[in-house]
This record gives structure tokens, sequence and C-alpha cells, in this order.
């Protein structure tokens, strides 16, 4: 360390005490403020090299490096906290930070001097102590090759990327100097040019600070900043857990263009009227607008703002980064170059303006320790020199340093040098993997280098036509060509062939009650078919299948499929009138299941009316296997359910796939626990018959009593179970609470929302890390197309559990609104093809050709076909796809899908409601339905007649907890429906009931009544009008049930079990079956 | 020398020898807005005189050049 005394070469300019002080600029404050935050105090840390091959006279450097500290004032800026703000004063008094270390030989001089490097450029700098940079000087080892390196770093808020070339040329003038070669090279004296430097800072730093304030009095500030409201924030790779804080930790990635490259570069920037800056820059945001899907992107850019003429001599920080909102729409390329030209130039003719100007005006959501208003940013350097010569035989190398720190998402750097133009990329290694770090470098060049060959071609294409995203993709998510969607005789044909093989085997298996053998259950097939024969079902029929005894059930569906019809699920305790609707669309011509006969519906027979018709008349010829399976409802949006048509294929090459991942055989004993119009119950059946495993039935168990569902799983050496993800936390916690261990269980599948791995679900994996729980997605319209395994062994540090992977045979595609497939990381929407879609909805063609569309890039004439999910979803970089939510107001409800538009219309239906809007507070297992109805007129629909109607036309699941009255519909600012301001409006209680207070007033509980009341209002924060109101109608689910019940065991010693309370989901009920009258 | 004449001297140091005039585009030569801020620094009359950054993104030919440091330095020179 040197001690540099100054006084005596730069005397202050006035004697006063003030002469020292020198302005702030608005953008030094901003980098202080940063520089105080920030945990990485070496975050704005300028760092370079020059490498030598050849020694350096370290004395002669060590006294360039004096004059350099004396000649740029600006390294002598020392700052401080001033009672109104940072201050800033020169130095008159410093030591140099100098150093020199001898590499001793041991590594090689390259490897060491990359330690070297990496260790020095990492060391903070003390803004409150002149000078700020530090200087080290790297020898070789005396019996070696003569090499040498000189560090340095200097700290941002007093250099940028002009200094770079203002202090290699003051080295090298200072080193020259001290070799005595100065007066030769006409060197000015350096007190005196420091006494000129230190006046040409100060004034260039006034200059700024002066026009800062005219730019924001001239109303610049509010210019800009109008320029960019309304822009979303560009977010890349916006998977669930993406963190708030970083540490900044980043990685730089590097190429290089060629010259020729470089040239076509320029030679384009010319040929388009802008220049390569923009040219650059509007490649890059054309790009972050396909990886952010957004049609417009923020990006920040350093602009120069030295100001007067001698800045440009000056080692100091006279840029102001400013945000630009750039276009990323689909555009010719030569268009898009124009707007970004155009939007440069607007932000550059008011580059005064303090980016905390904006920041204030903008006022963005500031979550964590990310820059605010802009995440990305774009930086193209003067042309560096990359060699300089200290004397005739020192000739060095200079290379700029990073450190490794992320001061953005991501930062894109280009720099003209000698051999072309250099790209590089830093990214946030907390917030984006490096493959995509690599592959949108690499697009970055192909978009470009494809850019300026064909200007005229459009966007759209240009992307479409990247090849490096492609490999992905194509590998991931098409995987059409390698599903297996037939088997000799279809379904049936696999469940003849198990019977055949395993003839004794249990089939079906009802605990405590019925179990069939496979050949008994074929003989049954055979019969109950012949019976329905008989009826004069035959292929392409419809036949209503009400689940019953699962024996029956099975034997239905079988002999259904015999005939060639299609089964429909017909639950009956779904409201008369969708009962009625399904088999009307459906044109079913006989249900199965229930006796007697319906004059106004099908004919009707049980399975044993039907073996009986059968008597001793031969079975017909049994169907190919070629005709559709079964038909099942979904919600439907315009207030109709709609029924999938499911074919043959998609579910032959599930089943085929299930096999195998699931590892199911003869010894697979697989729990049927969806309700039977689900289609999961299928994947419970026909996979486990297929191979002579057994199907176990839930029996007399209530599938809401979880904790009787753990015990059947333990007794019943069940190997295979299927949950929805709506009550696999639950039954988690139902299993580790009886104290079971299900040794047996191997596959816990889930679907039907997103899974989210809670703590009960983590601490069942792990207590058996061979156990796989198998999470599935896959609309009705597809069945289930993706599956992705966790194990306890390897459980995800992020709870939101990816959908996972395409099962062989489907093709998924992620779309943009454009139609064209988004990169991976980007979020677009699920588009289901290959062999997986249904054949459509049954009888409905106009929905039918709404939803299932041809696919994308197919040839002409091909019958190849997507379902369009409505689902939105990302590529993670681990190759599995991260569900996002949903496009539309398709909500999920503990597992049920919602159309809110179909709970909207049927309320609407309603004379006294003139708009209804329905909306999801809570999620998982504590979402609830709410309904906001805005009255025609001045009568006020009562809640008690809303819920009468609704239970009469939908499900339990679609009914409404809450039903409130408003006087407007609230929109947001882009005119869609506030669904957001409703539910949190509920939240603050801020909305009136539909129920006067006159309503109910007859009913006066008392006693374990009122007590249930109590409870019940409390935990759905609804009261009920009267005794007789359905905990169900009310909204309550069967996780409240499973609330209330622990509420009733501390108030009364007789709570009811779970299948008690649903014989008795009244306060009446319930009351009286405390009191023990029941 | 005209300013013209300085101008175009100018350029030719930084960017190199080619035909050039008056209404030749100062981009169509190669002269992107950090060579530009060079040349103009090469032209200043004074180390103090300020130039107002986005001036200079509104000179497009050599011509607006020429005007732009005449204006610049009090006047066209004779």
């Amino acid at each position: 360390m040197t001690a540099l005394h100054l006084r005596q070469h730069t005397p202050a300019a006035h004697p006063e005490e003030h002469a020292d002080v020198l302005p702030v600029t608005d953008a030094q404050r901003s980098l202080l403020f940063i520089q105080e935050a920030a945990a990485r105090k070496d975050l704005y840390n300028n760092s370079f090299r020059i490498v030598f091959d050849s020694a350096l006279d370290a004395e002669a450097m060590r006294s360039a490096l004096e004059r350099l500290v004396l000649v740029q004032p600006a390294l002598r800026t020392v700052f401080r906290a001033g009672p109104e703000g940072p201050e800033a004063r020169l130095a008159r008094e410093v030591t140099l930070p100098w150093e020199t270390a001898g590499h001793d030989g041991a590594a090689a001089w390259e490897t060491w001097l990359d330690e070297q490097t990496e260790e020095f450029v990492r060391l903070p700098l003390d803004l409150s102590r002149a000078p700020l940079c530090r200087f080290r000087l790297l020898v070789s080892a005396p019996d070696a090759p003569a090499r040498s390196a000189l560090l340095v770093t200097v700290h941002h808020t007093v250099s940028d990327g002009v200094s770079v070339r203002v202090l290699v040329d003051e080295i090298c003038a200072g080193y020259r100097q001290a070799l005595g070669r100065a007066v030769a090279d006409g060197q000015e004296d350096p007190a005196a040019l420091a006494r000129k430097r230190e006046s040409s800072l100060r004034a260039e730093l006034a200059a700024q600070c002066a026009a800062a304030r005219t730019a924001v009095d001239a109303g610049e500030a509010d210019t800009l900043a109008a320029l960019l409201a309304g822009v979303a924030p560009t977010t890349l790779y916006p998977v669930p857990g993406r963190p708030q804080d970083t540490s900044h930790r980043a990685e730089r990635l590097r190429l290089l263009l060629d010259r020729p490259q470089r040239t076509s570069v320029e030679r384009a920037a010319r040929n388009l009227g802008t220049t390569p800056y923009e040219l650059l820059l509007a490649c890059y945001a054309l790009l972050l607008g396909d990886y952010a899907g957004s049609d417009d992107v923020l990006v920040g850019s350093p602009f120069a703002t030295r100001r007067t003429v001698a800045s440009h001599q000056l080692c100091g920080f006279f840029v102001n980064t400013l945000p630009m909102a750039l276009p990323a729409r689909d555009m010719p390329f030569e268009a898009h170059c124009r707007e970004v030209s155009a939007t440069v130039r607007e932000t550059r003719a008011r580059q005064s303006v303090p980016f905390d100007a904006l920041v204030t005006r903008l006022a963005p959501e500031r979550a964590g320790n990310r820059n605010p208003v802009f995440q990305c940013m774009f930086a193209m350097q003067d042309e560096l020199r990359t060699r300089v010569a200290l004397t005739p035989w020192s000739e060095g190398r200079i290379e700029i340093l990073e450190n490794g720190s992320a001061k953005f998402d991501l930062w894109l750097g280009a720099t003209a040098v000698e051999d072309g133009l250099r790209i590089e990329l830093d990214y946030d290694q907390d917030l984006l993997p490096e493959s995509y770090a690599r592959r949108f470098l690499a697009e970055y060049r192909e978009l470009l280098l494809q850019a300026v060959e064909t200007p005229s071609a459009g966007t759209g294409s240009l992307l479409a036509g990247l090849g490096a995203r492609r490999g992905m993709m194509r590998r991931v998510l098409r995987r059409g060509a390698d599903g297996r969607p037939d088997a000799p005789g279809g379904l049936l044909g696999l469940v003849r062939e198990a019977a055949r093989r395993h003839p004794d085997a249990v089939a079906v298996r009802q605990p405590s009650g019925s179990e069939v053998s496979y050949a008994e259950l074929l003989r049954r097939t055979e019969r109950t078919a012949t019976g329905l024969a008989g009826r004069g079902v035959s292929r392409g029929d419809a036949v209503a299948v009400v689940p019953g005894d699962l024996v029956e059930t099975v034997v239905a569906m079988l002999a259904v499929l015999w005939c060639g019809a299609a089964y429909l699920p017909l639950d009956t305790a779904l409201p008369a009138e969708r009962l009625t609707y399904m088999i009307e669309q459906s044109g079913c011509r006989l249900v199965i299941g229930l006796p007697g006969a319906d004059a106004d519906g099908p004919p009707r027979a049980t399975p044993a009316q039907l073996e009986a018709e059968a008597g001793a008349a031969d079975a017909p010829p049994a169907a190919d296997g070629t005709d559709p399976v079964y038909i099942m409802f979904t919600s439907g949006s315009t207030g109709r359910p709609k029924g999938v048509h499911m074919g043959q294929g998609p579910l032959l090459n599930l089943l085929h796939w299930q096999l195998r991942e699931l590892r199911m055989g003869p010894d697979s004993r697989f729990l049927q626990y969806a309700p039977l119009g689900f289609d999961v119950s299928y994947q419970e059946i026909f996979p486990t018959l297929a191979c002579g495993g057994t199907v176990v039935g839930l029996g007399a168990l209530d599938r809401r009593d979880l904790t009787a569902v753990a015990r059947l799983a333990e007794q019943e050496e069940l190997t295979h179970l299927y949950l929805p993800v709506a009550v696999a936390g639950a039954f988690a916690g139902a299993v580790e609470s009886a104290g079971l261990s299900l040794p047996t269980v191997r596959h816990i599948c889930v679907s039907g929302e997103q899974l989210n791995l809670d703590e009960r679900l983590r601490r069942l994996l792990a207590r058996d890390p061979e156990r796989e729980l198998v999470n599935l997605y896959g609309p009705t319209e597809t069945t289930a197309v993706t599956w992705h395994v966790v194990r306890g062994d390897d459980l995800p540090a992020h709870d939101h559990v990816p959908v996972g992977r395409p099962v062989p045979g489907v093709d998924a595609y992620l779309l943009g609104p454009d139609g064209r497939d988004v990169p991976p990381g980007a979020v677009g929407e699920l588009y289901l093809g290959g062999v997986c879609p249904a054949v459509g909805y049954v009888n409905d063609p106009e929905h039918t050709a709404a939803a299932f569309l041809p696919a994308p890039g197919a040839p002409e004439g091909s019958t190849a076909r997507v379902y369009r999910t409505g689902d939105l979803a990302l590529l993670a970089e681990h190759g599995a796809l991260v569900f996002l939510g949903r496009r539309d107001a398709q909500v999920k409800v503990r597992g049920h899908r919602v159309e809110l538009g179909e709970l909207e219309s049927a309320a609407e239906r309603l004379p006294d409601v003139g708009e209804a809007v329905a909306a999801v507070t809570g999620t998982g297992e504590q979402a609830a339905l709410c309904l906001f109805l805005r009255p025609t007129g001045p009568a006020q629909p009562k809640e008690s007649a809303v819920r009468a109607h609704l239970e009469q036309i939908l499900p339990s699941y679609m009914l409404p907890r809450y039903v409130r009255l408003i006087d407007a519909v609230p929109l947001t600012p882009n005119g869609k429906v506030d669904r957001t301001a409703l539910t949190s409006a509920l939240g603050a209680g801020r909305l009136r009931t539909a129920q006067p207070a006159e309503e109910g007033s007859g009913w006066e509980p008392a006693g374990t009544e009122r007590m249930v009341r109590d409870l019940w209002t409390a935990l759905l924060g609804t009261a009920p009008s009267g005794p007789d109101d359905s905990f169900f109608a009310l909204g309550g689910n069967s996780f409240d049930v499973l609330k209330l019940i622990a509420a009733l065991r501390e108030n009364t010693d007789r709570a009811p079990t779970v299948s008690d309370f649903f014989r008795r989901p009244t306060v009446r009920a319930l009351a009286a079956h405390l009191d023990g009258g029941a | 020398m005209t300013t013209t004449e300085d101008v175009l001297a100018c350029i030719t140091r930084r960017v190199g020898d080619q035909p050039m005039s008056e209404t030749s585009e100062l981009t169509d030569l190669g002269v992107d807005s950090l060579v530009l801020l060079r040349i103009i620094t090469d032209l200043a009359a004074s180390e103090t005189q300020e130039i107002e950054p986005h001036d200079l993104a509104r000179l497009v030919t050599v011509g607006d050049l020429a005007e732009f440091v005449d204006r610049w330095n009090g006047g066209p020179r004779p």
C-alpha cells in the first residue's frame, strides 16, 4: 500500500471547506441505495484485467496507478450519508490500494491467474473510503517464462463502460511517463491535468444534475411514465416457487459473431435505417416477448449521459438506465425494427429523466430484492479495443471481468470487438436454469442472423423457425407416434383374455360381500349381453348404467361393451332435471340398474332381469372392440353439461401405459374409489381386469370417511389407490392418525386439480420411499395424458407438483394466442393430440367442432385432431409440464370441474336475478364457491329460493357456499368481471346476504339445535334459515363435515360418525342424533 | 477548411475513407451514436461545451452534422 498525499498537487480550487464537495447525480443516488440495500457489496464492481506475455516494471506500474488516481478525480470520490441524502467529496489524501502477487509455479499460470482474478473481482469496495478502486499486479514465477497481469476494480458509482477506455489510456500514459518516455510523448504535467480534470468533473456532474431537474420540470418524466404504464412486467420462467428474493448469483454465457456476421448486422441496420444497437435490441425484445408470452416487454438500457465535451476524457458514472416498453408482436421484422427505433429515440430524447422519477410515478409492486419496473437489460458497449501496448515490447490483452453477480433477471450485452461482435448473457441462477439461458442465447444468435438475412419476414415466422427449442419440444411433448391404441377385441378382448389366463382369480370383490372370479364375471357378462341384445341394444347405442353393487355394475359395463354400445354412468343423486338431460342428450336406449319403468324415459332393467331374459339363448358375437366405450358428462360453460363420447383408442393406450408404469399384474389389487361418472373409475377397473388383478370396492363404506378407507386399504392389502387431489392430504393424515402404514400400497395415483404436496403427504411418502405418488393430469375429453412420479427418497423442494410428461401416444402442444408453439419455459395453452382425443361431445357437433380442432401443422387432408384444454402450462427445463391455471372461468372445487358459467346461467334463470357472477374463494380443501347476484329490480332474490332452485338443477358440488347481493358487477380495467374484487369484498364482510331478516323468523332454535346451528354458522359463514336446511345445500363440503364433527366432539360426548352425518345433514336431524333420539 | 470539410475529414478518420457528400446519411457511412459522439468531441471548439445528447439523434446526414457544428460554434465559419 502506498500513501498518496495529493494536496500539494491538487489544492482545492477554493480555500473554503465546501470546495471539495461534488454534486451527486440521480443515477449515483440510485446506485448508492442499491449498494446500501444489497447483501452483496460487490454487486457493482466494474473490473477488468490486462494480461501480458511479458514482464512489467512493477515500480513503473505503481507510479502509473498513482498518476491515474491523481488525474482521474472521480476515483477519489468518497460518499457518505448526509442529512438530505448521500453526499460526495473529493479526497485529497488517499492510499493507493495496490499489491503485487507472485506466482509460485505450483499451478499452471492460467489457472492461477483465473483463481486470483475470481477472488479479486469479488472484493467489495468501501464507498466511504477513497479511492473507489483497487489494483493487483500478478507476476510469473522467477524461473518461468515472463508473464504478468494487472487486475483493476473500480466501483460503478464512479465509472461506466466508456471509463474503461479512459482508464486504460491513462494507465498506458502513466506507465510510459514512469519509464521516462513522457516528455517524448508530449504528456501533460499530472498536477495541472488533475486540476483541469477536477474542474471538468464538477462541471459534468453539475450539468447532469441540472439536466435531470429540467427534464422533470418539463414533464418528461410523466411522458416517459405514460409510455410504460400498463405494460405487464416481463417475467421469465414463471414456475411456481420462483423466488422473490435472489442471492444475485449470475453466470455469464458468451458467443462471438465473426467479422462477416458483424458486418451483416451493421449493413442490415443501415438498410433498415436503424443503428446496430437498435437492431440488436429489436431482436432481444422479440425473443423476450416470446419467452415471456407477452406482446410488449419492458427492457432497461443504459443511455450515455455525458454532456460536456471534456467528459469524454473522464472516468465517471455518466449513464442513466431507463426502461423502454418495446413491441414483441407479430409483424414484418423491418416494421418491428422501426417501432423499436422510434421508442429508443423517444426515450433518448428524454434520457436525462432520473430512473427514480419513473419509479415514483409508476409505483410498481415492490416484491423482493429485484430491480423495480424492469428486470431485463440490454447494454451495448462502445467498440472495445482488446489490445493495448504499454511499450512497444509490452502488448497486453484487455479483458472485461464479471464477478458472477446478477443485477437483473437477464442481461444481454453486445460489444463490438476486433474479431466481430461479442454477445454476452448474464442470467440470475436463482431464477433461470442454465439450459434455459443457453437456449435463449443460441436462439438470439439464430434469430439475429435470420432477421438480418430476411428482414421482410414476419417476426412470428422467424420465431417459429428457431431450431434450439424444437428439439426439446419434439423429444418431450410429441409422443403421438409412440402410442399403443389397440388390442384384439378392444377393452373387452383384454378382459376376456385375462379371464382365459386366470379363470379362477378374483376379478371383482366387495369387502365383506360378494366377489366374482374371472370365469364367473365372463359368464355373467355374456348372459347380460344376451339380455341386452334381446332388448335390441347393438353397436353404436348408448346404455345408462346406474352404479349399484360393484360386481353387478362391472358386469353391466362389460355387457354393454360386448354389444358394441357405450355405457353412460348415471349417478341418481344428481338432480332429476340433469339426469333427464343426460339420458336424452346421449340418446340412451336403456337404463341398467333401476327397477320399474318410467313412461317418459327409456326402458329400465336390472342386471338380474337381463340375465334372466337371456335364458339359454346364444350370446351375440362380442363386438370387435372399435366402438366408443362410455359417455361421461362434464360441466359446460353454457349452462348445460357436455357428454364426452370416448373411443377405444385413447383408453387402450392409457391402459397399456398404466399396466407398464404402475407395474400392474395378477397380484394388483386396485381400489374402486371414484364415482362411476368420473373417468378415473375407468382407470381403476379396466386395467386391473386386463391384467388379471382384483378390483376391490368400497362396500358399505362412505368414500368421504377417509379413516375407514385407509383401514380398508390396509385390511384388503391393496396395491393401488387412485384418489382425488382434494382428499389426498386428508387421506395421508387419516393414515397417520389411525396408526396405519399401508405396507402393500405401492402406488397412490392422484388427479383432479393441482397437487400441492403438503406435510401429511410428504410424511406418508417419506415413511416408505418405495411407494410412488403418481400425479396424473388430463381432462375428461382426453383421459389422463401426463404423469409425474414423486417418491419419498426424492421429495421435491417445492410443493407445486408438475403434471409431468405426456404418456406415449399423446402429442402435447403448448400454444400461444397466435397458434404458435411457445418456447420451453413460457406459458402456453395446452392442446392435446395424438391418440387421446375423444370422439367428441355426444350429439353436439357445435361444441365438438369448437373444442376438437385440426392438429397444428398436420398435412392437408389429415384427420389428426387436438383437444383445446383451456389449461395454461409451461414446459419446465427438467422436461415436465407445470400446470398454471385456467385460461377461462373453469375452476376445480375439490376435484370437481366447475364451469362458473354453468352456475351463473343456472342462477340467471330466476326472474329476480339480473346478473350472476360465480367465483371461488380459498384454495385446496378450503375452496368454496361464491355466487354474487345483481337483482333485476327492487325485488331482492331470496337465498332460500335461490338455493332451492339451484338444488333442482345442479349437482351438490356446484352449489355455492356463499350467496351475496351486489348493486353492480365490478369490472377490471380490461373490462372483464373482477372476481377478485368480489371475493375480497366478501372476505371483508362488505356484501349483504340474500337472506331477508324476516326469513326463518319462525325458527328459534334452543338447546342442542342452537348449539349445532351456531357451530354450523361459524363454519360456513352462512346461517341455516330453518332446521331442515341441508348442510350441503348451504355449500358445506366433506372437509367441513370433518371440521364440524371435530367441533361437535369438543361440545358433546355423542359426536356422529361421517356416515351418520351424511345421513342427517340438517340441524334438526343432527341435534336429534346428539340428543340420542336417532 | 469549411465546417463540411472538417466534418468529412473527421468522419474519414473515424470510419475509414469512402465516398461521401453532404447528403450522405450517417448510418450509411457506419456512424452510429457512439461514433457520432466521438466525432462531435473531435470537432468541439471548447471542452466545456455541452452536448444535448438527444440532439444527436436528429442528425441524419453529413449536412445535418455540419450545420449542428456550425450552430454549436456560433455560426458558419468563412
